[in-house]
């Protein structure tokens, strides 16, 4: 095995007419990691995929895939990799076993469709045409099918959006045995606990740019501190605080009518904030101490993105 | 070869695909049997003019019938599935395997040749047992030929229709736009057309395509029948447009 990345990408740049889908991405994967993109609609993830998969040609910057340019869809390409697409795309009239034969008759060394149901736990619905089976099922019948070439790199593009967490939990483990034995996985994702879940590396997108990287605990220490969360009695306001906190208290997105004070030394803090408590009688309701999510670290990168993005707007508007 | 053995599973596959899907193969067989079966009814024993020509009705339905019959399984089917494909994303998932483009389409349009021999077996035992018309057994290749080469023609053309198509929800009113003038123009439905019109749905795909069959149903000819080249050829000239049209402009993901 080469030691090559699987995938390299620098200075990516995609538009559609005026609109600036990808602006100047860099990646790599190496072989048998699975790598997450996570960000909002439009930051620029399928775009990006859809260059890595041929799908779409790119405007500048270079490109890598198992040590071939993507663009055009090589067929030699093409057999190596196993693209799960958002839209399901099956043919609705055969049968789930169907499916599996026809799609493995086209890969010079595919898996065994009936091993490959198994997997997947549709071995009961294999005469059953497609159309007749749930969502669910659809879904877990495009992950096969994703893998019956026995690609080297597959790409799962939000492989569970629309499904409830039972049947995403499922269809991360199926993700998990399908990847068994070395298979690089490229996923797309609007969920963080599917990053969490799955990814050995998460990339955030947002307006087409990389915003972070890192492992899925690397993004979570990344704030730096632990966020010291609590509530105030009616007739206590923030700027009642002690000075060094009321600048920092900020309102808890998640959790209406809370305060979140984030901090890298939280005993000193806390002592800080319960001392001042004691002593003007408050009691702090709600009150915790937790490690920053990886979602608390998103939604704030996605922010930090957001009102970058205002202010260059603004700035552009005014000069 | 491998290629090939390929093509001809793919074949097999649209054949299940499309006997399990009853708006398909419900239109495309029993529209075609309940018109031949009305005409039949109403002229079929009667003799109708065509040109200068006195024609027993039979011997002109069942070729147009067979008209209705190719196309209908083959262009209209052609625009409204890969439409419908292209907006499910069964087409962009299948361009993303390693089988070439030639063979999903292959698969397709194999698929409307082999359905439109089957009409036309349909079409001849309900015409003969029903209807009684006169068919000379030495032409029934010269009929299997025209049949095939219509039938791949109508199949470029519905290929190039569903290229220009923007979505599936369009797709049957472009079919419907296209076809539905040309089948009165060519004397599909209406035999005795005016000769001005005739002159020139000469030169459209459909009236030469009616002629080609028609000669194989004429009893005022005698002896067997070669292919009518010269109408044939019109049609196939239609064909190779129509696939260069489809090849130029085919889009395999749907439009966002």
């Amino acid at each position: 095995m080469s030691s090559a990345p699987v995938i390299e990408v620098q200075g990516l740049r995609k538009r559609f007419g005026d609109f600036e889908a990808v602006r100047g991405i860099d990646l790599s994967v190496e072989r048998g990691e699975v790598l997450a993109i996570l960000g909002p609609n439009g930051a620029g993830k399928t775009t990006t995929v859809e260059i890595l998969e041929g799908y779409l040609d790119r405007d500048g910057g270079q490109v890598t895939v198992l040590g071939q340019d993507p663009a055009g869809a090589p067929r030699a390409l093409r057999q190596k990799i196993g693209i799960v697409l958002q839209e399901c795309g099956i043919d609705r009239f055969l049968t789930a076993r169907e499916v599996l034969q026809q799609h493995a008759s086209f890969y010079p060394s595919p898996r065994d469709p009936d091993e490959l149901l198994e997997l997947v736990g549709l071995t009961e619905k294999a005469g059953e045409r497609v159309k007749r089976m749930s969502g669910g099922q659809q879904r877990r019948l495009d992950l096969a099918l994703g893998m019956v070439g026995s690609p080297e790199l597959i790409f799962l593009d939000e492989p569970t959006t629309g499904f409830d967490p039972a049947a995403r939990r499922q269809a991360w483990d199926i993700v998990r045995k399908l990847c068994e034995g070395g298979t690089t996985v490229v996923l797309t994702t609007h969920y963080l606990d599917e990053a969490q879940a799955l990814a050995d590396r998460v990339m955030v997108f947002a307006h087409g740019e990389v915003v972070a990287s890192g492992t899925p605990s690397d993004l979570a220490s990344r704030s730096g501190g632990s966020m010291i969360s609590f509530e105030l009695p009616a007739g206590v306001a923030a700027a009642d605080l002690p000075a060094s906190l009321a600048g920092s208290a900020r309102q808890d997105g998640g959790h209406a009518g809370a305060l979140v004070v984030e901090s890298t030394t939280p005993t000193a803090t806390l002592h800080e904030l319960t001392g001042w408590a004691l002593e003007r009688g408050v009691e702090l309701g709600a009150l915790s101490v937790a490690r920053p999510s990886l979602e608390d670290v998103y939604l704030r990168l996605i922010d930090d993105e957001e009102t970058a993005q205002a202010a260059a707007a603004k700035e552009s508007v005014d000069a | 070869m491998r290629e090939l053995t390929l093509l001809y599973r793919q074949v097999g596959y649209e054949r299940k695909s499309y006997f399990r899907n009853p708006a398909a193969a419900g239109f495309s067989f029993i529209f075609p049997v309940m018109f031949l079966v009305i005409f039949g009814v109403l002229y079929g024993s009667e003799n109708i003019t065509i040109g200068a020509k006195q024609v027993k009705g039979i011997q002109y339905s069942v070729p147009q019938i067979l008209v209705f019959s190719v196309v209908g399984t083959t262009f209209v089917s052609l625009v409204i599935n890969l439409s419908l494909r292209r907006d499910s994303g069964e087409l962009k998932r299948k361009r993303g395997t390693p089988v070439s483009p030639g063979v999903i389409l292959g698969g397709v349009v194999g698929n409307g040749v082999l359905m439109s021999l089957i009409m036309t077996v349909l079409v001849l035992l309900i015409g003969v047992l029903l209807f009684g018309v006169h068919v000379d057994l030495d032409r029934l290749p010269t009929l299997i030929v025209t049949v095939i080469l219509g039938a791949l023609a109508f199949c470029a053309l519905g290929a190039a229709v569903a290229a220009l198509v923007p979505n599936g929800d369009a797709a049957p009113a472009f079919a419907n736009i296209v076809i539905f003038p040309l089948y009165f123009l060519s004397g599909v439905f209406i035999p005795d057309i005016p000769k001005g019109i005739a002159n020139v749905a000469e030169f459209l795909p459909l009236r030469p395509f009616l002629q080609a069959l028609y000669r194989v149903f004429d009893l005022s000819r005698a002896g067997t029948a070669t292919p009518d080249w010269g109408h044939l050829g019109v049609v196939l000239v239609w064909g190779v447009a129509g696939a260069a049209i489809a090849i130029r402009f085919f889009r395999w993901t749907p439009r966002r």
